[in-house]
């Protein structure tokens, strides 16, 4: 009898077991990929085998290595004949310092939008909230080309968009939550000895609002990589001369039709990223906050 | 009667709403703008044509009295006179676009809903079957896809290679919208059949469903009558915001389908720095996401009746 319990229990323990190993390797997997591209990211200089903007037309559309080329150019060459490996690289560069700024910074703006327009309510809260319709209404694509018209393509007006095109998301979810929270009884206790207002956010809400925030900015992470791919592909995005997954894209459209690599390359890379961003996001909302589940 | 008072707030919102975005469109421009630069031939224009062209647009008066004309104007229907192709008026020109642009929007989200729906149904009812984990599967590679890349992938293969549809274009009819809308309706028909999905999967495990079944009714009434009735509610919110993220989405497909509609009307007419043209094209597009997201507000209020008999 007392054998057969702890023969249950083990083999009970051993399926948790097994359970807990397949969910980190559900993790593991999308984390693993992330410390790749922001490895191949920062060191895109050391990683490089060319520079990425070298044109060398003698050895222009040369197939990847695994497609009958050579180790000269591992993972093939564009119709300019610039190296995709190193270009892919740089393109990573260049989404990491997007993803970067734009996440933490649209973060941080939503969130103090979101706590002041759910705490002050009434007025204050109306017109923030109108606020947020304006950017809804106005598709963010055609502000890009309308600002990348006025003074240029450019980094720096990505990462403006985006953040304009991202706050709002952080905003709604936030005021929502502070909506609820507000008639909570530790807060009203903390209203009726005298807290103030900023103390309040600060001590009670901010704390509760917290993972919802990290979540948006996990599932965000995708959502802004293929944009300023979008962006760039529309050619109002990074300048010309600067490797880009939606520059690249753009560029191997041309030769769509002869050389398989230059368009599917990146593009492949941009989904695999942005599958990594949506699968943590996901992980990462499931464990902390499943209430979440409808968001997206 | 507390109906028509929140219809009203809410006309107002959304008028309030389009000019607003109007207003930014216009300061933007021209603040920035230079269009004797970019409209007159560059060589042979003299300073004092652009002189006398500045003055024929009324570019010299001060902003606020460009304003103060274009917000009289707007008021009497008179939506301004494009500066190119010999003085037509813009309202003119983006009738036909628009709708093109709403053909593509409405085919997209037909596209999304024809598709998800039933995938969701039948993927919460077979949970942890086959069906269920195609479904999530699709979900989740169809999420990750970047949708331009996708419409030329769809390009190459079934236009190019196959040649069953055009390459782009929209003079073919049918055949010429197909690609194009599942291109734009890929992203949303995700978002509608994980909704769907979870939806139902709650609303199965309810009270009311368990009561159903014990009272003997068939399977059938409890899925559709009891189910899915329910399982959709989130989705007609959804659904409003789905339609206004396709207007804004249908400009990058249309410029990789050289679909003819206001999207690429508005970043050519930028391009090529036609005010008039750039802000009546924006006005439309921004008075119908207001207009769809104020039915979807107000439809739902017909649907759930627990949102009626709360507050506004």
């Amino acid at each position: 009898m007392a054998q057969s319990t702890t023969a249950t229990l083990e083999l009970q323990l051993r399926r948790r077991r097994q359970i807990r190993w397949q969910r980190w390797l559900g993790l593991s997997v999308p984390v693993l990929i992330a410390l790749v591209v922001i490895v191949s990211g920062l060191l895109a200089d050391v990683l490089q085998t060319h520079d990425p903007e070298f044109i060398d037309l003698a050895a222009r559309l040369s197939p990847p290595v695994f497609d009958g080329g050579t180790w000269a150019h591992p993972l093939g060459t564009d119709e300019l004949g610039r190296d995709i490996y190193s270009r892919l690289l740089h393109g990573a560069r260049v989404s990491l310092i997007v993803v970067a700024i734009v996440v933490p910074g649209a973060a941080l703006f939503g969130t103090l939008i979101g706590l002041v327009s759910g705490w002050a309510g009434g007025m204050t809260g109306q017109i923030l909230m109108r606020i947020v319709d304006v950017q809804l209404a106005l598709p963010a694509i055609l502000f890009a080309v309308l600002m990348a018209s006025l003074v240029g393509p450019s980094l720096t007006n990505v990462i403006v968009i985006l953040l304009i095109w991202t706050w709002p998301s952080y905003s709604r979810l936030v005021r929502a939550d502070v909506l609820s929270l507000r008639e909570r009884d530790f807060v009203t206790a903390s209203r009726s000895v005298g807290a103030g207002p900023w103390w309040i956010m600060r001590k009670h809400l901010l704390p509760n609002v917290l993972n919802t925030i990290v979540i948006i900015m996990t599932l965000e992470v995708a959502l802004v990589v293929l944009a300023e791919a979008a962006l760039s592909f529309l050619s109002v995005g990074v300048p010309p001369g600067t490797s880009s997954w939606g520059r690249m894209i753009s560029e191997g459209r041309d030769t769509m039709n002869v050389a398989w690599w230059p368009i599917w390359l990146p593009g492949l890379t941009l989904l695999i990223i942005s599958l990594t961003g949506n699968l943590m996001g996901d992980w990462l909302r499931d464990a902390l906050d499943p209430r979440l589940r409808n968001v997206r | 009667m507390q109906f028509w008072n929140y219809l009203i707030i809410r006309l107002i919102q959304a008028v309030f709403v389009t000019l607003l975005v109007v207003t930014i469109v216009f300061f933007v421009s021209r603040s920035v703008g230079n269009p004797e630069e970019t409209m007159l031939p560059p060589l042979t224009t003299t300073t004092e044509d652009k002189e006398r062209f500045r003055e024929l647009l009324g570019l010299n008066d001060p902003l606020y009295v460009q304003y103060g004309n274009f917000l009289l104007d707007l008021v009497q229907g008179d939506f301004g006179t494009s500066w190119r192709g010999g003085g037509t008026s813009t309202l003119d020109s983006i009738g036909d676009r628009a709708l093109n642009t709403l053909e593509l929007g409405v085919a997209g989200v037909v596209f999304a809903i024809v598709l998800a729906v039933p995938l969701g149904i039948i993927a919460a009812l077979k949970r942890g079957t086959s069906v269920d984990w195609l479904a999530r599967f699709v979900a989740v590679v169809g999420q990750a896809t970047p949708s331009f890349w996708l419409g030329l992938m769809m390009i190459f293969f079934f236009a190019v290679e196959l040649g069953w549809f055009p390459t782009g274009g929209a003079k073919e009819g049918f055949r010429s919208l197909i690609l194009p809308a599942i291109a734009l309706g890929l992203f949303e028909m995700v978002a509608i059949m994980r909704l769907t999905r979870s939806g139902m999967i709650e609303v199965m495990d309810t009270d009311f469903v368990r009561t159903a079944r014990a009272k003997g009714l068939s399977e059938r009434t409890v899925i559709w009558r009891h189910g899915v009735r329910h399982a959709l509610l989130p989705v007609v919110t959804m659904l409003g915001l789905s339609l206004g993220r396709l207007i804004g989405g249908t400009v990058i497909i249309e410029m990789v389908f050289a679909w003819p509609g206001v999207g690429r009307l508005i970043i050519d007419s930028i391009l090529k720095n036609d005010f008039p043209m750039v802000q009546a094209a924006i006005i439309v597009l921004a008075a119908s996401i207001a207009l769809v997201n104020l039915v979807v507000d107000v439809s739902y209020r017909f649907i759930d009746p627990r949102i009626r008999a709360g507050a506004v």
